[in-house]
């Protein structure tokens, strides 16, 4: 009986699997939307990296100042040669520690904050899925850049080549002492090993903009705003310029430049913060000119207030909207003579929203004269007028 | 025994057992002779003690019994020494299988530095030891070290705590030091607040 049996069920598998290799070989048919969106991303992906450098720049010293934060309560009791290794060099350990958000209005999650002299307060978000996992989650695999090879260069960093004059601008503040006279060293979109000099940087927008002498490439395009809710967008990491796809929504987990899909730079995004690329040129522009951002003097403490981009908190008026709330005002200051209060969230400078404080830092580097601001003040907009004056 | 006193059947005992100097053998020699009930005592004494000594003879083992009887006494007292013995190796073996067990426990819940740590076993860089293990919990004294080790293996300096969980939360913050240059020299850390 068995006998029998046996190939009977041999042959009727065999039946039932010759359909579905019959399906597969149907298959590539079906797939001709995921063959062409291969081939845009490809094409998307080498037209970005033919205006992308690999940098290598020196360690900022804001970032020492920063890291050291984090073991201040030790302060008294380091031992000597511990501080002098950890102020030095870093021993590359690992991860992860307490979370505390910097503000209970700031609905930021897994944030770490520290104020520095004089320096602001950071916040510090740990990308854990993007960081452990950064293969394309359309396309599955992994946009990868070219490896530098060349031997005692380890790019830290990636910069965008604007112009034909070989401005390279990196989305990192680095101060002009910590580069001091040394070359920078970097590598072009053809691999090549150059050198570049240190044009500027702007803290607030955390940018430092860099020239080499004779740039290769295509400078990218800079567009002018963020991308729309829901667009398609190709990310690149600030470090390595490896990408993915994703959809932007307000790139609360993207820390990288956005391109949208024409190919333009729409601008830098860390997560949730956003510079567009426009106020990247404006930066930039004043780098080139000055050296350094001339920006007007406000007066005033403020603080990134974000708040969850729904369409219900748009519903919800004005209060729900995320913008930058002031916590002071130095007396006698442009702000103080326009009226501005501690509370006051600003939500726009002229024309332009300020989600953030790099837009907003953007915004008030591009006026000068009388400026018109959009604030809530008591659950309701009203518009301020104050007068900036550039910096000499 | 006649009605004598105490003191002359002391005397008599002692005139028997050959314990009287020559002048008082001579002076009991001469009572003995003089007074009936003195002799009459003396010998009821003589013949009690002939009387116990046929009593303790017949008592007497044989010498094989005797030789029995010392084989017996021997095997129990070899018997006894080794259930002794037995008895200190039942200990001593119960003994080792407990501190192997207590061993065994103990590796398995031994403390560990932070799950962060233990995560990325390649790279780890900082750990909590006690200087002397032995004396944890006897020798605050002794403390623990924090220790970093750079990319390539190498020991950097320690630094010494007198309490555990000292030296665990200065490991928690080294870990936060080293997370937050990282991310912020790669554009992870974000300026929030400032003056304008």
């Amino acid at each position: 009986m068995q006998r029998i049996i046996a190939p009977f069920c041999i042959v009727a598998f065999v039946i039932a699997a010759c359909p579905r290799q019959a399906r597969c070989e149907d298959a590539p048919a079906n797939r001709k939307l995921l063959d062409e969106l291969n081939r845009q991303t490809t094409a998307l992906y080498r037209q970005a990296q033919t205006g992308i450098y690999h940098v290598q720049l020196p360690e900022p010293k804001w970032v020492n100042a920063y890291a050291m934060a984090a073991v201040k309560r030790w302060d008294k009791q380091l031992d000597p040669e511990l501080r002098r290794r950890l102020e030095g060099q870093s021993p590359e350990i690992i991860d992860p520690a307490e979370i505390v958000p910097p503000h209970a209005a700031t609905q930021v999650s897994d944030v770490d904050a520290t104020t520095l002299p004089g320096q602001g307060t950071y916040i510090l978000v740990r990308p854990r899925a993007v960081a452990l996992d950064r293969r394309d989650p359309v396309l599955g695999g992994m946009l990868e850049a070219p490896p530098a090879t060349q031997p005692g260069f380890a790019p830290t960093n990636i910069g965008l080549l604007l112009d034909p004059a070989g401005h390279i601008l990196v989305p990192l503040y680095v101060e002009r002492e910590a580069v001091g006279t040394e070359p920078v060293k970097l590598s072009g979109p053809d691999g090549a090993l150059v050198t570049a000099k240190f044009v500027g940087s702007d803290r607030q927008t955390n940018l430092t903009l860099l020239q080499v002498e004779k740039p290769v490439g295509q400078p990218v395009r800079l567009g002018s705003g963020r991308p729309e809710a829901g667009a398609l967008v190709m990310c690149l990491s600030s470090s390595d310029g490896s990408g993915h796809l994703g959809v932007w929504s307000d790139g609360a987990q993207e820390n990288g430049i956005v391109l949208t899909t024409d190919g333009q730079v729409a601008g830098i995004a860390r997560y949730g913060q956003f510079l567009a690329g426009s106020a990247c040129q404006l930066i930039t522009r004043q780098l080139i000119e000055f050296g350094s951002v001339k920006r007007a003097t406000l007066g005033v403490l403020i603080t990134e207030i974000r708040r969850e981009a729904t369409a219900g908190a748009a519903q919800a008026g004005p209060a729900s909207q995320s913008g930058m709330r002031i916590d002071q005002v130095i007396a006698n200051s442009a702000a103080d003579k326009a009226g501005l209060r501690p509370g006051d969230v600003v939500l726009a400078i002229g024309s332009d929203a300020v989600r953030d404080l790099p837009s907003f830092a953007a915004a008030i580097a591009a006026r000068n004269g009388p400026t018109e601001l959009q604030i809530v003040r008591d659950q309701a907009v009203v518009k301020v007028t104050v007068e900036l004056q550039q910096q000499k | 025994m006649n009605a004598i006193g105490e003191f002359d059947s002391e005397l008599l005992e002692d005139y028997l057992d050959d314990a009287l100097s020559p002048g008082q053998v001579e002076h009991v020699a001469r009572r003995l002779a003089e007074e009936p009930e003195l002799a009459m005592a003396m010998h009821e004494l003589r013949a009690a003690r002939v009387l116990r000594a046929a009593a303790w003879r017949s008592l007497e083992p044989s010498e094989a019994r005797a030789a029995a009887l010392a084989r017996r006494i021997a095997e129990v007292v070899w018997q006894d020494a080794w259930r002794r013995g037995a008895r200190r190796a039942l200990w001593a073996s119960g003994s080792i299988a407990a501190a192997a067990a207590v061993f065994v426990v103990g590796w398995f819940l031994r403390p560990t530095v932070s799950p962060e740590v233990r995560q990325l076993s390649h790279s780890v860089r900082a750990n909590v030891q006690p200087s002397k293990p032995a004396l944890l919990s006897v020798d605050p004294v002794a403390g623990y070290h924090v220790a970093l080790v750079d990319r390539n293996g190498k020991l950097m300096p320690v630094q010494k705590f007198s309490k555990a969980d000292d030296a665990r939360q200065f490991a928690r913050d080294l870990l936060q030091y080293e997370d937050r240059r990282r991310e912020a020299e790669q554009g992870g850390a974000m300026l929030v607040s400032d003056h304008f």
